[in-house]
């Protein structure tokens, strides 16, 4: 760490990068809510940082699709990879554990808010978690956690299952 | 939940291919999505690139009774060999009765993808996705050409610009002297071109050579040489095409391997570091 600068009375001088830095902006949830978030972690979403630049709406910027909850999450992350100091190490600690909690549809609301705020390191960890959970389950598994009715025979299916046998091979228990 | 289909796609694109091949059953929607021609490539970008190990291994393998080369797939995990129905369909001109079989070649992988085709030129070259059974077939370079008779050799070579497009390039190199052929494909554009070149009358070139590993997926590669008189052997060189600025590019070999007499003494493989 930087020692902190002190003027001449002894006061901690914030650096005027710094001061950049950490001006804020409101991000406004599709139910209302308004969340603050500092100019350095909002510019990690590529979409806000172009709004940003076309300074829209005075330093609050509407996102109609996507929820409150989804989106504290969404400036959790943002304000931990904006986080001075923090290695890439911590990084990537801090995801594991942050995705870890999640359900599907949780994950689902947070990949679809990381591809409309353009902000690819969410959207990729979000889809591979997603994908870790579901990659050894069945197909009843993957209907039942994303709600999908089979639109399949049942002969059309077991034609299917006959034929490409080895992809039903090692498939984890619905059990769990 | 996730009733948005790019996201969707987007997030399967993330599977490995056993999964895939189970989940194209869970509704029919989703068939149409894995069978699709784009979500091959965004398979590819997204599972094949960040796939740290080999995990299926190809066999190409020629039918003396039906006189055409199948392909098939087995995956480590998997205790059987899967044959992929699609691939041994006919897509590929069929070799006729009494021909060699081996006028056929193979080029790849590179990022999941082969390239499949014979040696004439007015035939079609196939784009394969072997894993989920997906074949682009490239239209037939409609470029005239008045040397037909010309006894000459075809190299194939594919790989993606910076714009993620797909381009093959095609050598024709002569028999006899004269200056090779070079025609280029792009995807995004669906059409063949003519491309001006820097190779020269004399050189020959010899077996494509693959990348050590995806991501140099930019760069075409053969193993070219020069003939020199009988008694000097050969000038030997990697040829390079890149795919960015469609350019030609040479380099040298150490030069000890010029004493090689023939070509088929030489071999060359990229190494990792």
């Amino acid at each position: 760490m930087a020692p902190k600068n002190k003027n001449p009375n002894g006061e901690n001088v914030v650096p005027e990068v710094q001061q950049k830095k950490t001006q804020a902006l409101i991000l406004k949830s599709s139910d209302g809510e308004e969340f603050s978030i500092s100019k350095s972690a909002a510019g990690l979403s590529v979409a806000i940082k172009n709004m940003m630049e076309d300074d829209c709406a005075g330093g609050v910027i509407p996102l109609p699709l996507v929820d409150g909850g989804t989106l504290a999450r969404v400036i959790t992350y943002l304000n931990k990879h904006a986080e001075d100091g923090a290695s890439d190490e911590d990084k990537r600690k801090f995801d594991e554990e942050f995705l870890s909690g999640m359900e599907v549809d949780v994950l689902c609301d947070v990949a679809l808010a990381g591809n409309y705020l353009d902000i690819r390191g969410l959207f990729h960890d979000v889809c591979q978690r997603i994908v870790n959970g579901m990659k050894n389950k069945s197909v009843e598994w993957v209907r039942k956690t994303f709600r999908i009715e089979s639109d399949f025979t049942a002969e059309e299916e077991e034609q299917i299952k006959k034929e490409y046998a080895w992809a039903w091979e090692g498939v984890d228990s619905d059990a769990d | 939940m996730c009733n948005n289909g790019d996201i969707l796609s987007e997030i399967l694109s993330y599977l490995p291919v056993k999964s895939l091949w189970r989940f194209k059953t869970v509704v029919k929607s989703w068939q149409d999505i894995i069978g699709s021609w784009a979500f091959v490539k965004l398979h590819q970008e997204n599972y094949c690139n960040n796939c740290s190990n080999d995990k299926g291994i190809l066999v190409q393998v020629y039918d003396g009774t039906t006189y055409k080369w199948k392909l098939l797939t087995k995956y480590i995990d998997c205790s059987k060999l899967c044959r992929q129905s699609m691939l041994d369909a006919d897509f590929m001109e069929p070799i006729r009765r009494n021909e060699i079989p081996f006028y056929q070649r193979m080029v790849g992988p590179i990022d999941c993808l082969i390239c499949i085709h014979r040696i004439d030129r007015n035939t079609v070259i196939a784009l394969c996705n072997p894993s989920l059974a997906r074949t682009l077939f490239l239209p037939i370079s409609p470029i005239s050409w008045n040397r037909n008779s010309d006894a000459y050799q075809r190299y194939v070579g594919f790989g993606f610009d910076i714009h993620k497009d797909l381009k093959v390039v095609q050598l024709f190199i002569l028999d006899y002297d004269g200056k090779p052929r070079v025609e280029i494909y792009s995807q995004s554009t669906n059409t063949w071109k003519e491309l001006d070149h820097e190779i020269h009358n004399d050189m020959h070139v010899k077996n494509s050579i693959m990348p050590y590993k995806n991501g140099s997926s930019s760069f075409s590669h053969w193993l070219a040489f020069k003939q020199l008189r009988q008694t000097d052997g050969a000038n030997y060189s990697l040829l390079s095409f890149n795919m960015q600025n469609e350019v030609f590019e040479r380099t040298s070999v150490p030069h000890c391997v010029h004493d090689a007499e023939y070509e088929r003494q030489v071999k060359l493989r990229f190494l990792a570091g």
